[in-house]
C-alpha cells in the first residue's frame, strides 16, 4: 500500500462525496490501518463544519456531509458547537500584544514586499487628493506588480473596454480592509490578482465561486508573474457581467499532473456595482 | 461468540491485554465512522457486526494482516447492507431538512448559555490550545495566516489542523460535562 500523505484536498472530497471510485476505496483502507490519517479526517470533517456554519459552503456541497451527521449520535451536537465556536471566534478578536507580534513577524518575512507597500500607500493618497470624478473608474486598489496604479484601456466610446484590477489580500477579522470590487460598466474587464509565496510550480488554475454557492466560475484566462521580490503574482481574467453583486471566495490551486490539485489560498472579496451616472 | 474467540481475536490486534482493548475500541470508532461516512443507518451495529464476523472467521482461518481483514470484511457488509435491505442505508425517510442547526428552535437563553458556558471552559484550555481555537480560520482568510500560526506555535501547517482539532475535541468534552450538570445538553 502507498503510505504517502493523503492529500488535504483527498480527505475533503471523500468527506464531501466526491472522491471517485478506485481512491475513495484506497482511502477507506488507509484509515482503517492508519490513526493519523483517520486523525485527519476528523479534523478535516470539523473544518467543513466550520465552514458550513460560517455559510462558505453551497447547500449542494453540505448535503453529503450533513447527512453522515445526521446518521452518527453525536452529529447534531458538534455542529451546536461548531456553531457556538464560530460565535465566539467572532466575538474575540486577537490581543493587542498577539496582534503586534503578529504584524512584526509579517513585517520581517516580507521585507521585500516594501516596494509593494509603499506603491499601496501611494494609491491611497491618489484616492484621497483626487477629486470623486477623476478617480471613480480606479477605486478598486490596482497594482501591476510594481506597485503602481494599473487601469487599463480608456473609457472612450468604442474603445476597448477598460481593465478593472483588484489586487486581493487576506482580510482581517475586523473587515476593516475587506477586498472591494467596483464595477462601474457590465463591458468592463476584470482582473484579479493575488500574490503567492514563490514557487517551482508552473501551473496554477483559478476558481471564482459565490460564498454563498452556486457554481464556480472559471476565468477567461490566467497568468503568471513572477515579481522581483520572489513571488509569483497570479491574475484571472473575468468578464464585469459575470458577478453579480455579492461576496465571493477567489481561490487558487496549483495545477500539478502529477499530484491532486491543491488547494493554495483563498480570499473572499465583494462585487458592489456602482453605474456610472 | 465463545470468550476463547474474542480473547483470541484481542491477542491479534496486540499482545498488551491493555493495548488490545484500546485498539478493539479505535477500530471499533473508526469502523463506525466508515459506515456513516458511507450513509449507512446504524452505524455501530453495522461496525459491531464488522467485528463479529472478523472474530468468527479469525477462528477458522489464519489471518496475516489483521486490518486488511477487517477492511474486507466491512466491505462486505456495507455492499450487503446496502443491497439487501434499504433500511439500513439512507434512504432519504429522514428529512434531512428537518434537523439543522441554522432553523433550530432552541431557546435564546440556552444559545447565550452555551455561549458562556464555551467561553468559561476555553480559560481551562492552555494558552496554545486557546490560540489554535480561536486564530485557526477557515482557509478563504489567507493561508498565510496558517502558516504564521503554524510558526509561531513551532508545528507544520500540515499538523495545525490535528492539533486544532485535538484541542476542539478537549473543549467539547468539557464544555458537554458542563452543560450535562447542568441539565442543558
Amino acid at each position: 500500500m502507498n503510505q504517502d500523505r493523503v492529500s488535504d484536498e483527498d480527505l475533503k472530497s471523500y468527506l464531501l462525496d466526491s472522491l471517485p471510485q478506485p481512491a475513495r476505496a484506497r482511502l477507506e483502507e488507509r484509515y482503517l490501518s492508519d490513526d493519523e490519517t483517520y486523525e485527519r479526517l476528523l479534523a478535516m470533517e470539523e473544518e467543513i463544519m466550520d465552514d458550513h456554519v460560517q455559510g462558505l459552503l453551497s447547500p449542494r456541497q453540505w448535503e453529503p456531509l450533513k447527512r453522515s451527521l445526521l446518521l452518527g449520535k453525536d452529529g447534531p451536537e458538534r455542529l451546536r458547537f461548531a456553531q457556538t465556536l464560530a460565535q465566539v471566534r467572532s466575538q474575540t478578536r486577537p490581543s493587542f500584544p498577539r496582534r503586534l507580534a503578529a504584524g512584526l513577524q509579517l513585517f520581517t518575512r516580507r521585507r521585500a514586499l516594501i516596494p509593494a507597500a509603499i506603491g499601496g500607500i501611494a494609491l491611497l493618497v491618489f484616492l484621497a487628493v483626487l477629486p470623486e470624478g477623476a478617480r471613480r473608474q480606479s477605486t478598486n486598489r490596482a497594482n501591476d506588480g510594481t506597485g503602481q496604479p494599473l487601469i487599463t484601456g480608456e473609457s472612450v466610446d468604442g474603445a476597448p473596454a477598460p481593465t478593472v484590477t483588484l489586487l486581493l489580500h487576506p482580510v482581517g477579522r475586523d473587515s476593516s480592509a475587506a477586498n472591494i470590487l467596483r464595477i462601474s460598466r457590465p463591458q468592463d474587464r476584470i482582473r484579479l490578482e493575488a500574490e503567492l509565496a514563490g514557487d517551482e510550480r508552473n501551473s496554477y488554475d483559478v476558481t471564482v465561486r459565490r460564498v454563498d454557492g452556486g457554481q464556480a466560475q472559471t476565468p477567461l484566462d490566467i497568468r503568471q508573474r513572477f515579481t522581483k521580490s520572489g513571488t509569483v503574482l497570479i491574475s484571472a481574467g473575468f468578464s464585469a457581467g459575470s458577478l453579480r453583486d455579492g461576496d465571493y471566495i477567489f481561490t487558487v490551486f496549483a495545477a500539478n499532473a502529477d499530484h491532486p490539485s491543491e488547494e493554495l489560498l483563498a480570499y473572499t472579496f465583494t462585487v458592489v456595482h456602482t453605474p456610472l451616472s | 461468540m465463545t470468550k476463547k474467540a474474542f480473547d483470541d481475536f484481542l491477542h491479534l490486534l496486540h499482545g498488551d491485554p491493555i493495548h488490545a482493548g484500546r485498539e478493539y475500541e479505535n477500530i471499533r470508532r473508526k469502523l463506525t465512522s466508515f459506515f456513516r461516512w458511507n450513509r449507512c443507518r446504524d452505524a455501530e451495529h453495522l461496525a459491531d457486526e464488522t467485528i463479529d464476523r472478523v472474530i468468527r472467521r479469525s477462528q477458522e482461518l489464519k489471518v496475516d494482516n489483521i486490518h486488511a481483514y477487517i477492511n474486507g470484511v466491512a466491505r462486505n457488509v456495507f455492499l450487503e447492507a446496502r443491497r439487501h435491505s434499504a433500511r439500513f442505508t439512507f434512504d432519504n425517510s429522514i428529512d434531512p431538512s428537518s434537523w439543522d442547526v441554522s432553523s433550530e428552535e432552541e431557546e435564546e437563553y440556552i444559545l447565550e448559555f452555551r455561549m458562556q458556558c464555551l467561553k468559561s471552559c476555553l480559560e481551562s484550555l492552555t494558552p496554545v490550545e486557546r490560540r489554535l481555537l480561536l486564530d485557526y480560520g477557515p482557509l478563504h482568510k489567507g493561508l498565510e495566516r496558517r502558516k504564521e500560526l503554524a510558526e509561531s506555535l513551532g508545528i507544520t501547517v500540515e499538523n495545525l489542523r490535528v492539533q486544532v482539532f485535538r484541542a476542539r475535541k478537549k473543549l467539547r468534552a468539557l464544555v458537554a460535562e458542563r452543560l450535562q450538570r447542568h441539565g442543558k445538553s
